[in-house]
């Protein structure tokens, strides 16, 4: 694949990472205040820490777009992408965070506030998967953020 | 910076072209450039070597300490 076509994808991939932002955050407000469109309902299930997951969510996918932008503009692996990249896992490795331990951290403050006693803290097995994958994906991209910095360096290096 | 490139006077001394000694030690004319002028954070040791032997100097008549 040569240099203006992965340009081309990138920023076919960008704008789709953009229409979904809206998407998600129309459904997500369907959900909140939205009337009955017709035959469709959009319900809302909240569960605690979703709207703060969410909006985690939708900040690593608009650095996501800074990134492929970045892509996009060139250089393909200039410090503008491994820096857009490493806040979008970072930002992702957050949202997933707060969606596994929010729901065990009420039950948790909960307790404490009644005085103490026992609570079960319950995670999903997928969640925790997620949260390694993450945490993982931004471990990945933090050392191809140093890696670039010191290719720039030794590209001023003749 | 205290080190100064002296490239651009062994040069003209040897009555060699850039363009020449950038082709004879393997970098690009922008690379040589950039380190006459000074512009560069560092120099590889296989780079003085190959401009030393193609120039017939010493890394001494090169680069110079002027303290700031």
């Amino acid at each position: 694949m040569n240099k203006p076509s992965i340009a081309r994808s990138a920023r076919r991939l960008r704008l789709t990472v953009l229409v979904s932002i809206a998407l998600i955050v129309a459904i997500y407000l369907l959900g909140q205040f939205g009337p009955q469109l017709g035959p469709i309902r959009v319900e809302s299930h909240e569960e605690a820490g979703n709207a703060l997951a969410l909006l985690l969510l939708v900040v690593a996918l608009a650095r996501l777009a800074q990134m492929l932008g970045a892509v996009a503009d060139g250089p393909l692996f200039g410090s503008r992408v491994t820096q857009a990249f490493r806040g979008f896992a970072l930002w992702l490795f957050l949202a997933t965070l707060v969606d596994v331990l929010a729901a065990p951290a009420i039950v948790l403050a909960r307790t404490l506030a009644a005085g103490g006693g026992t609570a079960a803290l319950r995670f999903e097995l997928h969640g925790l998967l997620m949260l390694a994958g993450t945490l993982f994906l931004f471990l990945v991209a933090r050392l191809l953020e140093h890696a670039r910095t010191i290719e720039a360096e030794l590209e001023e290096i003749v | 910076m205290a080190i100064i490139v002296r490239l651009d006077v062994v040069l003209a001394l040897r009555k060699v072209k850039s363009k020449d000694l950038a082709t004879a030690i393997g970098i690009t004319e922008a690379n040589l450039s950039l380190l006459k002028s000074g512009k560069v954070k560092g120099i590889r040791f296989a780079t003085l070597e190959a401009i030393c032997r193609e120039l017939n100097c010493q890394p001494g008549d090169l680069l110079e300490h002027q303290p700031d």
